[in-house]
């Protein structure tokens, strides 16, 4: 009986390793035969991935996927239409390893517990900080001006303590950014610790944000990444080799300026760095 | 010197107890335990005024202060009181007027920690109301005539006789409640007061020290509920009455 239920395991467990690697090494060929690249992207992080008033999806993702999608056509030598699957931060690496996408870009952090789950394209495309939701009216010129303030933030954000420690500010946890949003119009604090792509959105989606500016230099910047399924060696170096493009021929900061995002330094930097390789 | 040894027993043991050797974490905790302590005292004293004033209201001949004091207690008895934290602080909060700070700036009118007492205190008030009207209805009927009798007023005899002696009758129900609310002060956590669940996962988060701050975080709340306990056992031996309803 025994015998019998550790090979109906191993059964079990080869057929699902198979069914893995089966799925895995096929995703330039399913695009292929298919016609069809499906992507998990955002639309709730303007100007990153957004929907305009008519309901269509757009923003900085959504071209990057345009670009990849030509480069595609061009390699695979027909035309590859893009399938795009709203995905969110709880569930994009989910749909991902089940197959429901077979490319992931949804303004993700690039962690080393995420490598082990989902192969993340290198090099990054993005990277964004910390920095300052505060009313303008405030006249918060630089971080130093936070000593003995309280300022709203995320719980369980680890940079709490280090800029707590390093400017001696108070911080006023809350449970999610829209909490902390909250709190923050309410005038509970002097202003929002926030992700400065995330702070960003927030401006261009005016209302209420129209009084409020992002005036502080970024810190703890944490670049972004693209991802695919493990075992995609040729889909992995063609997504690589179009990364270091942008960055060669400067794409991202053309779209930085073309959504209407503050240059950030870290693009800049690849920017240069990638010129000169 | 303490701190050495707490050092070292990160090193030797991976016991990583920050709060005894990086100042950050140490006095983050120290204003935790600080603000936990004021809460649950601020938290105390106004619920039990709620309810000693909501049992008085309820034995009102004028029956809409008897609905308006129901009302009051099914509202806060039936609701999470977690969600009625996030009600007056996100919901009765927005809307407060804005009061200058002296600095040139403005906040609202109640910040987050005098919403907390406020929220927390109406709650266990509202538990408070039902122990106090217990006590009073358990004072014999008889006892209230003698009063009567002697000549006091209805509200001589309820200061003088009937609240004396319902107060020792809820002591034992009202020191469960009283440890309920003292625990139930970490709720304040969704709203950012920097109690000592706050503290604790402010260090959590940045030394990643989970098991250890969560070790931390029940001892010290074991000695805190034990110390109000042991308070309250005194108060009740002190007010026994030799002889009375035993």
């Amino acid at each position: 009986m025994q015998k019998l239920l550790r090979s109906a395991a191993l059964a079990i467990a080869m057929a699902a390793l198979g069914g893995a690697a089966v799925q895995a090494e096929e995703t330039l060929d399913k695009i292929k035969q298919s016609g069809k690249f499906v992507v998990g992207i955002k639309v709730d992080y303007r100007p990153f991935g957004y929907r305009n008033e008519k309901g269509e999806m757009l923003g900085l993702e959504h071209d990057l996927v345009a670009d990849i999608a030509e480069r595609l056509s061009a390699r695979l030598g027909k035309k590859i239409e893009v399938e795009k699957v709203v995905v969110t931060a709880q569930n994009r690496m989910q749909f991902l390893q089940q197959g429901r996408i077979d490319f992931m870009i949804a303004t993700m952090n690039d962690t080393p517990e995420r490598r082990k789950i989902v192969d993340i394209i290198e090099p990054n495309y993005y990277a964004s900080g910390v920095n300052l939701l505060t009313r303008k009216s405030n006249g918060i010129k630089t971080w130093e001006n936070l000593k003995g303030k309280t300022v709203c933030t995320l719980q369980g954000a680890w940079y709490n303590k280090m800029l707590t420690e390093k400017y001696g500010f108070t911080a006023q946890p809350y449970a999610g950014p829209n909490e902390a949003a909250q709190a923050t119009l309410d005038n509970r604090c002097i202003g929002f610790l926030d992700d400065d792509a995330h702070a960003a959105s927030l401006l261009l989606g005016g209302g209420p944000w129209a009084e409020f500016e992002v005036p502080l230099e970024t810190q703890a910047e944490a670049p972004w990444g693209m991802a695919i399924r493990f075992q995609n060696p040729e889909l992995k170096d063609m997504l690589s080799k179009a990364t270091a493009e942008w960055h060669r021929k400067g794409t991202i900061a053309a779209l930085e300026k073309k959504w209407g995002i503050k240059p950030t330094k870290w693009v800049q930097t690849m920017q240069e760095k990638h010129k000169s390789q | 010197m303490v701190a050495e040894w707490f050092r070292q027993l990160k090193e030797s043991a991976n016991v990583n107890l920050t709060i005894f050797y990086d100042r950050f974490d140490g006095l983050t905790y120290l204003n935790g335990l600080a603000t936990t302590v004021k809460l649950s005292a601020a938290c105390l004293a106004l619920s039990v005024v709620f309810g000693i004033g909501g049992a008085w209201l309820q034995r009102s001949g004028w029956a809409p202060l008897r609905w308006l004091v129901n009302g009051y207690v099914a509202f806060f008895r039936n609701t999470p009181p977690l969600a009625q934290l996030y009600f007056f602080y996100f919901g009765v909060g927005s809307i407060m007027p804005l009061i200058p700070d002296g600095a040139g700036g403005t906040h609202r009118l109640f910040d987050n920690f005098q919403w907390a007492v406020i929220s927390m205190s109406l709650f266990a008030g509202a538990f408070n109301v039902e122990i106090f009207r217990a006590g009073i209805e358990a004072v014999p009927k008889a006892t209230t005539d003698a009063a009567e009798a002697l000549g006091y007023s209805r509200f001589g005899a309820y200061i003088h006789i009937v609240l004396p002696l319902a107060f020792r009758i809820s002591l034992p129900a009202l020191n469960n409640n009283l440890v309920t609310m003292v625990k139930g002060t970490t709720i304040a956590y969704a709203i950012g007061v920097p109690e000592l669940l706050t503290a604790s996962a402010t260090i959590w988060n940045a030394s990643t020290n989970i098991p250890e701050m969560m070790n931390v975080l029940m001892i010290t709340f074991l000695a805190l509920v034990g110390i109000l306990v042991v308070a309250m056992h005194r108060i009740e031996r002190a007010l026994h009455i030799p002889g009375y309803n035993r």
